[in-house]
């Protein structure tokens, strides 16, 4: 009887610990969640500076530019921290933001006088050491999320995270777009 | 020649090697122009100490020879009859002042270099650059790096302090040294020899990330922290095979430690052919090359006075220290 209940205890205590360890895992992936939101927010009060400077000469990317601003508000609007698929869809937001901005960044090239506005130059060059910020966000943010996931899907985690409704969390991945391989006849 | 062909009396002439200088192509041309126009002209006044240093050293060590000789013999013979009794070891003792004597004239002529060629070397900089054998850095500001070892002891040696795109740099050899208690002794041990670089940044550092040696499986396993800081675990194995990361801000380790910067920083330490580890802290980034070699340095006294190494091997040091600024950015300031 005694051994039992010694067994017992023992069985109990390193559930415990699990799940303390799972907690944990969760909270730094929350943190660095955080961090990645840190960067997008200093990302979207740039972001509007640009395109005020970019309105001024760019009259033929309208539709670009609307579909940034609308993109803009969906990533700054709030999401729910315990609900992965709400993570997911902000990240992909976040995602198509920067792969738009890029894509603006390209655009500018064909605008000479844009191209040589001191002011858009300063403002791309903050807009690129921001991007490298988030960059690092991710690795962050995507190494924390690795933990945490081995950590829920193994056995008996698995058990012990269903019970304390800890769930994997999303990857922040890159956009597809950026992430195909580069053809050098669309340059040529 | 060499130190045996010399103390047997070899001739001493002035040398003038062939032009030796190494530096980029894109930049040879204005090399070797700084060269002819501030170096050059000291090369003649100091072969002439240098032939006149050798002279009297081997002067100096004849003299002391026939010195000692001589003294040798006296103990000998009053040794012989017993008028003394004193262990022949003591007798040697005299022999410590003459070798300081003998060296005299060459530690004059390296000094000599070290207050007026060296300055003129690193003009080539910037003319803010100078050269000095007698300031240091601040231990404080050293200390709050969180790189030190622990030890009782600094002796500071050559320092530099300049601007390269507004971001000061600032050289320093170190030595650092402790007391250890070894069979009843006091021995004094030295726990770090090498070179600190500080170079400042116009970027603001939120955080204090240290880049150390691995400390092995074991300790990483056991624990996860360094002085107050928390394990940075990056995504290349190579790297965190050779370093220990640890930093107050993941975000911003990240941020810093790219595999451009990773690069530079391997590049500089085979460069000052030594092992590294760094510190981003209070808005610079300070790094520590552990090095047996001194630099700054004239090589051998037997090379004619060109200091065109000199010159060609302090340039591609600072090189590697400029990269290391563009790498990081430390010359932009974006206001994040």
């Amino acid at each position: 009887m005694q051994g039992l209940l010694l067994g017992l205890g023992i069985a109990v205590m390193i559930a415990y610990l699990w799940y303390v360890s799972l907690i944990k895992k969760r909270n730094v992936g929350r943190e660095a969640l955080s961090g990645i939101d840190v960067q997008l927010k200093k990302r979207a009060n740039l972001i509007p500076n640009i395109l005020k400077i970019a309105k001024k000469f760019m009259e033929h990317e309208k539709s670009l530019l609307t579909e940034i601003t609308s993109l803009r508000t969906q990533v700054t609007a709030g999401y729910d921290l315990n609900d992965p698929q709400a993570i997911k869809d902000h990240l992909v937001a976040a995602e198509q933001l920067n792969s738009k901005m890029g894509q603006l960044m390209v655009n500018v090239e064909n605008y000479p006088e844009l191209k040589s506005d001191n002011t858009m130059l300063h403002a791309m060059q903050t807009y690129n050491e921001v991007e490298e910020h988030i960059s690092a966000a991710r690795r962050f943010y995507n190494a924390a999320v690795s933990d945490l996931n081995t950590a829920v899907e193994i056995f008996p985690g698995s058990i012990i995270a269903s019970m304390a409704n800890v769930k994997v969390m999303p990857f922040y991945e890159a956009d597809e777009a950026s992430r195909a391989p580069v053809d050098a006849a669309d340059f040529l | 020649m060499n130190i045996i062909s010399f103390i047997f009396g070899a001739p001493i002439k002035a040398k003038r090697q062939p032009q030796r200088l190494q530096a980029a192509s894109n930049e040879l041309e204005q090399f070797k122009a700084h060269y002819a126009e501030h170096i050059e002209p000291l090369t003649r006044k100091f072969e002439n100490h240098r032939i006149a240093s050798l002279k009297a050293l081997r002067q100096r060590i004849y003299t002391s020879f026939a010195m000692l000789l001589g003294l040798a013999f006296v103990v000998f013979l009053y040794s012989t009859r017993h008028y003394i009794d004193v262990p022949w070891l003591f007798f040697l003792l005299p022999a410590l002042p003459l070798i300081w004597w003998c060296l005299r004239p060459i530690k004059r002529y390296k000094s000599d270099v070290k207050q007026q060629v060296f300055p003129k070397i690193f003009k080539y900089f910037g003319s803010d650059y100078i050269f000095s054998p007698t300031h240091h850095m601040s231990m404080s500001v050293l200390k709050r790096s969180k790189l030190l070892p622990h030890y009782d002891d600094a002796h500071f040696d050559d320092y530099v302090q300049g601007t390269h795109k507004g971001v000061e740099i600032v050289i320093n050899e170190l030595q650092l040294t402790k007391e250890v208690r070894r069979d009843k002794r006091t021995e004094t041990e030295t726990v770090f020899r090498g070179v600190m670089v500080q170079l400042s940044s116009h970027k603001g550092f939120k955080g204090h990330t240290v880049v150390v040696k691995n400390r092995g499986g074991l300790i990483n396993f056991l624990s996860d922290s360094f002085k107050g800081l928390t394990r940075v675990k990056l995504e290349d194995p190579r790297f965190e095979k050779q370093f220990d990361v640890f930093s107050t801000d993941q975000i911003e380790a990240r941020y810093l430690l790219t595999v451009g910067f990773m690069e530079r920083l391997q590049a500089l330490a085979a460069m000052f052919s030594g092992k590294i580890q760094c510190a981003f802290y209070e808005d610079k980034l300070l790094i520590m090359l552990a090095s047996r070699d001194n630099r700054f340095e004239l090589g051998s006294i037997f090379h004619g006075a060109t200091f065109e190494y000199e010159f060609s091997q302090i340039n591609r040091e600072m090189k590697q220290l400029f990269a290391m600024i563009e790498v990081l950015k430390l010359d932009q300031d974006i206001g994040l």
